[in-house]
């Protein structure tokens, strides 16, 4: 059974068809990735599925559950985790108290404990903070951790989303654009990176991506989409030779024919 | 150098024991300036107590959670009236009178907090100031109840055969109360509760992505504030024994934003500091005003003029206010090349 | 007596669209909350009385006098305080413009003193008959002038290079700067526009109503309510919505207690936030998250 299941997704914005049937499977353990030019609808795939749309029609499942009966806030508890393209960080907070963030589904104190403190409230905020120690050390964040993040590079601002996001435990990680804006070291890391996070970390990687070195490099099936529909599906060899991929990114000129 | 050894240091309130030491001094100044300064600093210090618990309540709504709200007056109106006509009309103790205000004015919170989930940044002020208006309408228009607006007196708060009749008196259950107020919202701010409102102020959208409930988290700080400020309502009713509702306007309401913006938003020292600020205020322009030209002393609108140049000011070149102020001399001082 | 309640309402709420629609201008223009918008119109109300009683001067030249002299303070007032705080959050600016509407407001007290004040009466006080009901002359003025300014309003925007200009910088800022236009004269020009529709508002109010340095806040923040029923960035809907609450304010006064008839407008922009918070004209857009 896939991890996520994404059927005949179908979404307008006032008159735009955004998604027209949009189908996608992803099985646990792949790294797999959407590519497509801009404004294609990726993003959108993602925001359904983080339940920040409701779509139209179609249905999206994740581990045999239906996600559209669900909330924005109750998708996490599921295990979905998710990166944004333009950074959503908590930029008047320092970077712990961002990744602690991503521990707030595992945080069972009520609020009377928490105004008294000293007892269960502070064994939880210890036992968590040595949880987000411990994606810090995964991603080398240590300089950062008391930094008020608002103040940090934007490089080092997207490498704490993607720790705010792995302190979920996620099953699932929805990358957008990760790699925007970051230089080719960066991008490099990354790329290890992602496979460390499905190795070492068993989580299962999607991508929304734009840099196709990355994409090629670490992808295990690539998804390609166009104008709010799926045109390309299969492994990345496959995809690089398709002509309605390069139709699709590079015009229709014959000149490429 | 101050290196942390381990986590439950990373949470501490201070960070170095020696502060506590500090704190402790100043408790014992306040108290013996209170016991032995006579009555205007006993007056003034109650005060400055029941502005602080509004403050770190208005702060809490405001500063952390990004909510606004033009209506805070009518929640302190609540638990002042509430905590009168609790202990005058059906004999409750105060004791018992005053959490119960508190709770009423946090369940009104609560109330006012629902709209709040549909409506952001001036909807919600407006909505709020609506809500003042009309429970001031309310208040006035039920003299049965209230007193319309004529008013209600209470009498001084007793325990066993000891009453609290007086300022000196009265102000340790205002300290008290500050203290745990002081207290039960830092640890609030420190643990999860309190990351996951300054999370809703900074990206809504993120903390639901990170599984917090949006419309949970809003209505509990609604409700705590309201809380907050109904208690600091019901101190302050038996404090100066005679409340109507002219001491709760859309003006004071205003007041209490002034508080915050001045001390600091998003900062429980800098509550303090702005409710200290705002209760001296009035007294420094009384004092001020010999110094001013005639024409200016004797003018009606000064304290309000000064209210609102001092909100201008701090709004344009102090944005982080007081305390924020504080931070950078501190950051200077550490760092000045000596 | 309803139709006479329904022509003085209409006449409250044209004055209501008026400052309201300043309001929305300046919001539509800058997304500023102009809480200082009562006090525009208390500025009006006050200049004018100075004006006509202090200096002689005749109403028929105080009243396009006035909205001149405000204009300017309006500008002046956005120069030196609004400016600065542009890119700043909401919130800051409410605060920012909740300080000026204070000062403002003592500012008058201290000039003017808090009593209320005799606005003179121009106009004649027995009612003309029009359709078989009694009206008094000066709702007949009120409303007609309303029409007027929002025809020159309307005019303004749809013909004037200036006009366009400003419908061009509210939709988006940064295109109108690359086509050339100044923004820093947009937001002067939107500022002294309201602070005139705010003027003439209160030399039209004055009479009626009354005259003292509480006007903004107890009629002047009418036009809350007023903008929020009509849709918070539409221009007609202001001033539909300023005549919605200037009617209904009259008519629910006498089915209502004492006194409720003041909050009676906030009662309906609290429930239109409740059910519908867009208002009338406003539109529902299906925000683009993220």
């Amino acid at each position: 059974m896939a991890l996520l299941s994404i059927q005949d997704l179908k979404i307008s914005f006032g008159g735009i068809r955004a998604l027209d049937g949009v189908s996608l499977e992803v099985g646990e353990g792949e790294i797999f990735a959407i590519i497509g030019p801009n404004g294609a609808g990726k993003t959108t795939i993602f925001n359904c599925t983080n339940r920040f749309y409701t779509p139209d029609g179609g249905r999206i499942t994740f581990m045999g559950q239906d996600l559209l009966r669900l909330k924005a806030h109750e998708v996490a508890k599921l295990g979905i985790a998710r990166t944004f393209q333009n950074i959503e960080l908590f930029v008047n907070m320092t970077v712990m108290e961002n990744i602690l963030l991503g521990r707030h589904v595992f945080m069972k104190s009520g609020l009377l404990a928490q105004a008294l403190f000293y007892g269960k409230a502070l064994r939880e905020e210890i036992e968590h903070r040595r949880k987000a120690e411990e994606v810090i050390d995964f991603l080398n964040l240590q300089v950062h951790r008391d930094k008020r993040v608002g103040s940090l590079p934007y490089g080092v601002q997207k490498l704490v989303e993607l720790a705010r996001a792995l302190a979920l435990n996620p099953k699932i990680l929805l990358m957008d654009e990760v790699s925007s804006g970051m230089n080719l070291e960066e991008t490099q890391d990354l790329m290890i990176w992602i496979k460390d996070i499905r190795e070492d970390l068993g989580i299962t990687p999607v991508l929304v991506e734009h840099d196709m070195r990355l994409v090629m490099a670490v992808s295990d099936r690539i998804a390609v989409i166009d104008h709010g529909r799926k045109i390309a599906e299969g492994a990345p060899a496959e995809i690089q030779g398709d002509r309605e991929v390069v139709r699709a990114y590079l015009g229709d000129s014959d000149a490429f024919a | 150098m101050y290196l942390r050894e381990s986590y439950s240091r990373d949470l501490r309130i201070f960070d170095e024991f020696h502060k506590w030491g500090w704190l402790a001094l100043l408790a014992i100044v306040l108290v013996v300036l209170s016991q032995a300064g006579g009555n205007y600093p006993a007056y003034m210090l109650n005060l400055i107590f029941i502005n602080v618990i509004i403050a770190v309540g208005l702060n809490l709504l405001t500063g952390f959670t990004g909510l606004m709200s033009l209506g805070h007056a009518a929640f302190m109106s609540i638990g002042a009236y509430a905590s009168v006509i609790l202990t005058t009309k059906l004999g409750i103790s105060f004791w018992l009178a005053l959490p119960l205000s508190g709770a009423m004015a946090g369940l009104i919170g609560f109330l006012v907090g629902l709209p709040s989930l549909r409506l952001t940044g001036i909807y919600l002020a407006l909505a709020t100031m609506a809500f003042e208006f009309i429970t001031d309408e309310i208040i006035l228009q039920w003299p049965a109840l209230t007193g319309g607006a004529g008013g209600l007196s209470a009498s001084p708060p007793v325990l066993g055969k000891f009453p609290f009749n007086s300022y000196q008196r009265y102000f340790f259950i205002t300290f008290t109360c500050m203290a745990i107020v002081l207290f039960s919202t830092k640890n609030l701010l420190r643990a999860d509760f309190g990351r996951a409102l300054m999370a809703i102020r900074d990206s809504q959208t993120a903390a639901e992505v990170m599984g917090i409930h949006p419309a949970r988290y809003k209505t509990l700080s609604f409700s705590l504030s309201a809380l907050y400020t109904g208690l600091a309502g019901g101190l302050y009713a038996h404090f100066i024994l005679f409340i109507s509702p002219d001491n709760f306007t859309l003006l004071h309401s205003i007041g209490f934003i002034v508080m915050i913006v001045v001390g600091g938003l998003g900062s429980v020292a800098g509550s303090v500091m702005g409710a200290v600020f705002l209760t001296i205020l009035p007294e420094a322009i009384t004092f001020g005003k010999d110094y001013l030209p005639l024409a200016l002393r004797k003018a009606a609108g000064l304290q309000a003029a000064v209210y609102g140049i001092v909100l201008i000011l701090f709004v344009i070149f102090e944005p982080r206010g007081l305390y924020g102020r504080w931070v950078k001399i501190k950051i200077w001082w550490r760092t000045f090349p000596l | 007596m309803i139709p006479q309640q329904i022509i003085s309402g209409l006449a409250v709420g044209c004055v209501y669209g008026l400052v309201a629609l300043g309001f929305v201008l300046i919001f539509k223009a800058t997304e500023v909350i102009n809480f200082a918008q009562g006090e525009m119109m208390m500025l009006g109300a006050f200049v004018a009385f100075t004006l006509i009683t202090m200096a002689g001067v005749p109403y028929w030249i105080a009243f396009p006098l006035t909205p001149l002299i405000c204009g300017a303070v309006g500008t002046s007032l956005e120069r030196a305080v609004i400016r600065p705080l542009v890119r700043e959050p909401v919130v800051s600016i409410i605060m920012l413009t909740i300080g000026l509407s204070i000062t403002l407001r003592a500012l008058a007290g201290m000039i003017w003193s808090y009593d209320t004040l005799d606005f003179p009466h121009v106009f004649p006080e027995k009612a003309t008959n029009i359709l078989g009901i009694a009206v008094a002359p000066i709702y007949l003025w009120v409303i007609s002038i309303t029409a007027v300014m929002v025809l020159l309003l309307y005019i303004f925007f749809k013909y004037t290079t200036i006009g366009i200009s400003l419908q061009a910088s509210a939709q988006n800022p940064l295109a109108s700067l690359l086509m050339g236009i100044s923004l820093k004269r947009v937001y002067s020009m939107t500022w002294a526009i309201s602070a005139m529709m705010g003027a003439v508002a209160g030399i039209l109010v004055a009479p009626i109503a009354f005259l003292n340095s509480n006007m903004g806040l107890l009629l002047g923040l009418k036009a809350f309510p007023a903008a929020v029923i009509g849709g918070f960035k539409s221009i007609p809907g202001a001033i539909v919505g300023g005549l919605i609450i200037g009617v209904s304010e009259n008519l629910a006064g006498g089915y209502l207690p004492v006194g409720f008839k003041d909050v009676f407008a906030y009662g309906v922009m609290l429930a239109v936030l409740m059910i519908s918070p867009e208002g009338i004209f406003g539109t529902y857009e299906r925000r683009k998250r993220v």
